[in-house]
């Protein structure tokens, strides 16, 4: 047995750039950092002596004690061991762990330490064994709070990948959905997860994506949320092009029809892009309820955005501008409440919108035991003292509650907040130019959102580029008439399934 | 496979263009100085005027089939030369440039009177063509797919007024049929054919189209849609005012707004029909800025036109400002000098090019 001493392998570290136990404590300043853990341990079927290394908290201690100390203490070996492959062996024949593997350079080590991996040293042996052990702490798979439905699955992402990843697994169980990792950041550890259906997702369209979270030049994305405004498109503008949702049957549908998914760890939700104006439109429910009650739903809630973006705006623009379309009395009836008040219209608009924002954002801030107040306060104050002292005139809550009432109805949030924030545009042109100044703002905006693409894919499409789809837009024909998969994302693969008889669309 | 540069016009969207663009003529004063030509007939002369520019638009067609990816003017260059190419181009472009400006003063002017009397009209002027420039500035593709967004609606308006309006008319308002005479209905068709000699200027951007069988398709659809729109409301506006009663009416088309009713208490929803009309109008004059500054470039050969909307469009402004008053405006710019003048150049230019064309054969 010609055994290396161990000054010869350390020399043969140091030159070859190979790492030690001693490297990995001089990294994490073991003698003031107590979150990494080095143990000595005997390896009765080497008869040598080992170290194991891992970072408390990243790792289930139970599996590192039962699937690798133990296994090193106790196995015995039947037969005499190579020098060289003694790793081979510890990791063919002892450790019973899935993933482990062997590896030499300090970068890739300490990479693997802070991702859950336990690191296993035997002395005078060049290499180290990796062994995944993640045991990070993770809520488990709950009930979907921000996107509720009443039918339909409940299920939603978790902060971990891994189970984000199973949950779309759950619902897809096809061998042509790909799920391909990518670094992301300088200093990256973390990873994205890009999932796509190989045979429907558009290759240019994959290409695109991987090239932006390749092209994110920072040290860190530590979630979604924040990758999200690396890879958007416009980042000044009002509208998202990339949805952020958190329910895994959203994620399946979108990959069906060609979409690609990006997940993330500490991120309960996933990214879909690319997205048109329907898929920030569309909830799930409507595709789960029936036909009719489906698209009722449908109905009611663009009914909800124009009276969130219009009602302001049609108010003033009315009392300021075309006092004769409303009824003589109703007109009288303003007039009479709004006599006391000493402020113009728009002022008193901008002034209760303003106080219903605030409303809503403390509503989200407080902690929960205050919470009751905000409401005592804002229906109180607002409600019937503002009016009493002549501050604002009371049609003028029942337009601003109605916009906000509306509001609610409005599913995504970056939607929401896109309608929301549009309520003031429109206000402006209203109050210079009335209805004038509302068709002129409708005009722009459509100009203007016909003209955002969101990964290439223009944000009105199907409609407007005409493109041929199974028609779900504003309302959905019934679920075995949508044969066709939206072509403005251009699939590779067009069909769900033949087309079928009696049916006219293309 | 996905590219931006794939984005062209469809069918869909481009007969969207022309029904906002040309079919709202029945709403400017397009009636009124019909009505006041050829009296009871009026609603004849469309069909007539349509038919006369159906003949140069088959021989455009024709040679853009000829010259493929080619847009009108470099044809003009390629058959006539360098100078007499510029010549005519110029011309082109002052004819439809000074019909942006004389229908957006129209417009602004029926704004004013009708809905907001106190407002100066440079105030009204910068929102319509504001608007207008945003949208042109933004491509041809966003006019053509807001277009296509509005139109049902704007369509779906326009019908819902007619139909309220249905209980007011008076079939027998339209005898005399022959109003005038044949003589004065042919002459007026005549020389009021420009009505319809918008469809050409969108040859000047045929290269954005998807291809010659969807521009030729999308052109003959919209045509015939656009000449039954307009037999359709004029009709309507005889029925409902009656000859001469209609002479005096200067906005048909807004005073009949004024009569729509839903019910006792709904009475005044003209301002509506206004925001509907508003977004008609600006996607017109936004195509018509578009196009007017493309000939102009074009014709000088440069190499993007899109810088120069905004100069273009505030120059409508000046040039829109300058009439005293619409009567000025409807009555002696646009009615004779605009309308007439356009009419024998844009229905001769085709035929002329074809024959330059067939004369020096099909190389």
């Amino acid at each position: 047995m010609n055994k290396i001493n161990s000054e010869e392998t350390n020399q043969y570290r140091t030159t070859n750039n190979w790492v030690s136990i001693q490297d990995i404590q001089e990294h994490f300043q073991s003698h003031n950092n107590y979150d990494l853990l080095v143990r000595k341990v005997y390896i009765k079927s080497l008869k040598a002596d080992g170290y194991i290394a891992y970072l408390n908290g990243t790792v289930d201690v139970k599996v590192v004690d039962e699937s690798i100390v133990r296994p090193l203490q106790q196995e015995n070996s039947l037969e005499n061991v190579d020098d060289s492959d003694q790793l081979d062996f510890l990791a063919k024949r002892i450790i019973p762990v899935s993933n482990v593997g062997i590896n030499s350079r300090l970068e890739n080590a300490l990479e693997k330490i802070v991702s859950g991996y336990t690191l296993l040293f035997v002395e005078d042996t060049p290499f180290y064994l990796e062994i995944s052990t993640p045991g990070f702490e993770s809520r488990g798979v709950e009930k979907s709070e921000d996107e509720a439905v009443l039918k339909g699955p409940k299920e939603a992402f978790s902060e971990s990948m891994d189970i984000n990843l199973s949950l779309v697994r759950k619902l897809i169980k096809s061998s042509e959905l790909i799920a391909e990792y990518s670094k992301v950041g300088e200093m990256a550890v973390n990873e994205v997860g890009i999932l796509y259906m190989t045979n429907i997702v558009n290759p240019d369209l994959l290409d695109k994506v991987r090239n932006r979270i390749n092209e994110i030049d920072t040290d860190e994305v530590l979630n979604l949320a924040l990758l999200e405004q690396h890879i958007e498109e416009r980042p000044y503008s009002l509208i998202p092009t990339v949805l952020y949702t958190e329910r895994p049957d959203r994620a399946a549908a979108f990959l069906k029809e060609g979409h690609v998914i990006l997940i993330m760890n500490n991120s309960p939700s996933c990214l879909i892009v690319p997205v048109t104006f329907w898929g920030l439109f569309h909830t799930p429910e409507d595709a789960y309820s029936r036909w009719f009650y489906g698209n009722f739903i449908r109905i009611i809630r663009l009914i909800a955005i124009f009276v969130t973006i219009l009602t302001p705006s049609l108010y003033i623009a009315t009392t300021n501008y075309h006092i004769e379309m409303l009824p003589t009395d109703l007109v009288l009836a303003i007039s009479a409440t709004r006599e006391r008040v000493p402020f113009p219209a728009i002022f008193e608009v901008v002034m209760l919108l303003g106080a219903f924002e605030l409303i809503r954002e403390s509503g989200v801030r407080v902690p929960s035991p205050i919470g009751p107040t905000i409401g005592i306060v804002g229906a109180l104050i607002l409600g019937q003292a503002a009016v009493e002292a002549n501050l604002i005139s009371p049609i003028l809550v029942i337009v601003v509650a109605v916009t906000g009432l509306a509001s609610f109805a409005i599913p995504n949030l970056s939607f929401s907040y896109m309608i929301r924030l549009s309520t003031y545009l429109f206000l402006i042109f209203a109050s210079f130019w009335g209805f004038y100044g509302i068709a002129a703002c409708i005009v722009m905006s459509i100009g203007y959102l016909t003209s955002v693409t969101s990964y290439d894919v223009p944000f009105l499409s199907p409609l407007a580029p005409f493109y041929p789809s199974s028609k779900d837009l504003i309302v959905r024909p019934p679920i075995w008439k949508q044969w066709l998969r939206p072509f403005n994302v251009h699939p590779q693969n067009k069909q769900r399934k033949k087309k079928p008889e009696g049916v006219q669309n293309q | 496979m996905i590219k931006p540069t794939d984005r062209k016009v469809g069918t869909r969207e481009f007969v969207a263009i022309i029904l906002l663009s040309m079919g709202i003529k029945f709403t400017d004063m397009t009636p009124t100085l019909l009505y006041k030509e050829t009296a009871n007939a009026a609603w004849m002369v469309p069909i007539l005027s349509g038919l006369i520019m159906f003949v140069p638009l088959l021989f455009l067609l024709k040679l853009l089939k000829f010259y493929k990816d080619k847009n009108l003017i470099e044809i003009i260059f390629s058959l006539t030369g360098k100078y007499v190419g510029f010549l005519l181009g110029m011309c082109l472009f002052l004819s439809s440039y000074s019909s942006t400006v004389t229908n957006s003063r129209s417009y602004v002017d029926i704004i004013s009177t009708m809905f907001f009397p106190n407002t100066n009209i440079i105030v009204l002027f910068l929102l319509l063509i504001g608007s207008s420039y945003y949208l042109a500035n933004r491509g041809l593709n966003t006019i053509a797919n807001t277009a296509w967004i509005s139109l049902p609606y704007i369509k779906a308006f326009m019908v819902i007024g007619i139909l309220m309006v249905t209980n007011q008319v008076n079939f027998n308002y339209i005898f005399p049929i022959g109003g005038y005479g044949a003589l004065t209905i042919i002459k007026n068709s005549i020389s009021y054919s420009s009505i319809f000699a918008d469809i050409m200027f969108f040859s000047v951007v045929f290269p954005f189209f998807k291809n010659y069988e969807s521009f030729r398709k999308a052109s003959l659809i919209g045509y015939a849609l656009v000449i039954f729109e307009l037999v359709m409301f004029l009709t309507i506006y005889i029925m409902y005012f009656d000859f001469p009663g209609i002479e005096n009416i200067t906005y048909p088309f807004q005073e009949i707004t004024r009569a729509v009713r839903l019910g006792r208490f709904i009475t005044n929803i003209e301002a509506v029909f206004l925001g509907f009309w508003s977004v008609a109008s600006i996607i017109r004059f936004s195509i018509y800025l578009y196009i007017s500054t493309a000939i102009f470039a074009y014709s000088l050969k440069l190499k993007e036109f899109e810088p120069l909307l905004l100069p273009f469009g505030l120059l409508v402004i000046l040039l829109g400002y300058l009439p005293e008053n619409f009567i000025i405006n409807s009555f002696q710019i646009r009615g004779p000098f605009v309308l007439n003048m356009t009419s024998g150049f844009i229905f001769s230019l085709p035929i002329l090019l074809w024959s330059i064309h067939k004369i020096r054969g099909e190389r």
